[in-house]
């Protein structure tokens, strides 16, 4: 990310430009155990107690503004998103990169709603609004990526998370050598007994 | 907090994920004062020239292998454990900015190069050991930082006269690879004598040096002299020898190319699979034996007297 000085239609105002794709920095592994996020749909499609609590938070919309489904589809967006980018930035979203999250999803989900309203109504404004809110919702997504994974580098020169993950991998290693030690002097042992009368 | 063996370290996922052979996990065993469970006291005396119970219960600073060819003595054996060694090494002195060296030493660059890749190939599959990297890996060094914030570079040299390339490091550990084939470069003077002395001194507390090749010449040379002093008794050093197909029992499963060696050259046959070295003096102009019989260290050599004046 860079932060340059508008020109143009955008002078007197900063404006934050998102690295290509192709430039972005590599992802920061999460540890295996990283856990689900917060809450998830059921099979049947119905909020766990977690996932509802979630969209309460979020807040209702009225059925009757027609954007409700789409309000749902930025939820449903915004955590399965979280979750993965959590598992590329070291299995952590700080607020920051979740807030722009929360807004890709929000703009996606408006994008779509336009979408279908300019089909419908034959709008091109619409429809060029669609487009350009799934933009934003891009460049959103591009921002927030970048941000969690220096988040997550910088946690890991802190030192704190890595640390624990060394410590956890070094107790399963000398865990398991120790249990392949027990198995191989047990089956050594076994031919000698067999032979006592 | 309990530090992870060798063999941990070689066969833990997270770390190198290797399945080792049962040798190679006796010889990683036996290299930390740890009595080998993977092997039978028969085999112990075939490898290492004594029983289980004879093995040394307290780690050696020198293990020497002797081991035939695609027997994984350089990736299963030199390559995981300088890793260990830079990962796992304490390094209560070294200061701040100093970065200690695990080295990987062998008679030219591109052979060590290869040992190095093993390393590198270690490092990029590891979750954590990938974490570690300071930079990306270079085709002469890979350097980690450790949890601990040690900084610790597994690098290559060559060996060269003297063994000068070697000083001036704090080292955690050092291969010394094909060791019975070092000579310098430039003067082709053999210095595996050199290079073992001047590692060995530099490597700290906990830390090893591990000389291991295929063999060449009987009776000649450091690895040679590792062995004979040590066989059976370890007391300065662990020794192992072995043929490849012990080291590595999945090496040629048809039984073709072994074949194919003993029939074009059984000499060379000995030597790659069977670990076995040259008879003495077959490499040099005077058996060292005979040499060694011709001289008499009792005698004074005459000397002219000088009066003064």
């Amino acid at each position: 990310m860079a932060l340059r000085t508008g020109h143009g239609n955008g002078a007197g105002v900063p404006r934050v430009e998102v690295r290509a794709p192709d430039e972005l920095p590599a992802p920061v592994p999460a540890p295996l155990a990283v856990a689900g996020g917060q809450g998830q749909r059921r099979a049947d499609g119905t909020a766990d107690q977690e996932f509802a609590k979630l969209l309460g938070r979020l807040g209702g919309l009225a059925k009757s503004s027609g954007f409700a489904p789409y309000r749902q589809l930025a939820a449903d967006f915004t955590a399965q998103h979280t979750v993965a980018l959590a598992a590329m930035a070291g299995g952590q979203v700080g607020p920051a990169p979740s807030s722009m999250v929360a807004s890709a999803g929000l703009q996606l989900g408006a994008s779509r709603w336009a979408f279908d309203r300019g089909a419908k109504r034959r709008d091109p404004a619409l429809l060029k609004l669609g487009s350009t809110l799934a933009n934003d919702s891009r460049q959103n997504l591009l921002a927030a990526y970048e941000l969690a994974v220096r988040e997550a580098k910088a946690r890991d020169s802190n030192g704190e998370s890595f640390a624990a993950d060394v410590e956890r991998a070094n107790a399963e290693a000398i865990a398991e050598g120790e249990r392949q030690r027990e198995a191989e002097l047990r089956s050594r042992a076994q031919p000698e007994e067999d032979v006592e009368p | 907090m309990k530090r992870m063996t060798l063999r941990q370290f070689a066969s833990s996922k997270a770390y190198c994920g290797l399945d080792l052979s049962p040798l190679t996990a006796a010889i990683m065993d036996a290299s930390e004062g740890i009595r080998p469970t993977t092997i039978s006291d028969g085999e112990a005396f075939a490898h290492f020239g004594c029983t289980l119970a004879d093995l040394p219960t307290e780690r050696r600073r020198t293990v020497a292998v002797r081991a035939g060819g695609r027997g994984g003595k350089t990736s299963r054996l030199l390559a995981p454990a300088a890793l260990h060694a830079a990962w796992t090494v304490p390094l209560p002195t070294l200061r701040r900015g100093e970065v200690a060296s695990a080295l990987l030493v062998a008679p030219d660059l591109k052979l060590a190069r290869q040992a190095l890749s093993f390393v590198i190939g270690y490092v990029e599959d590891s979750k954590i050991l990938t974490r570690a990297l300071v930079e990306p890996p270079t085709r002469d060094s890979v350097e980690l930082r450790r949890p601990d914030g040690k900084r610790v570079r597994v690098e290559v040299i060559a060996a060269s006269r003297g063994g000068r390339g070697v000083r001036g490091r704090t080292l955690v550990f050092a291969g010394l690879d094909e060791a019975c084939f070092f000579f310098d470069e430039t003067s082709g003077v053999i210095n595996d004598a050199d290079v073992y002395r001047a590692v060995l001194q530099r490597v700290v507390d906990v830390g090893q040096v591990w000389p291991a090749s295929t063999p060449w010449l009987a009776d000649t040379g450091l690895l040679e002299q590792l062995i004979a002093k040590n066989w059976g008794t370890h007391g300065h050093a662990l020794v192992c020898t072995a043929g490849t197909r012990s080291m590595n029992p999945s090496w040629d499963p048809t039984g073709e190319i072994e074949q194919d060696l003993r029939d074009q050259d059984p000499d060379a046959a000995m030597r790659e699979i069977d670990g076995l070295p040259m008879a003495g003096g077959a490499g040099v102009f005077f058996d060292p034996e005979a040499l060694r019989a011709c001289v008499d260290e009792t005698l004074v050599l005459p000397l002219p007297i000088v009066r003064a004046a």
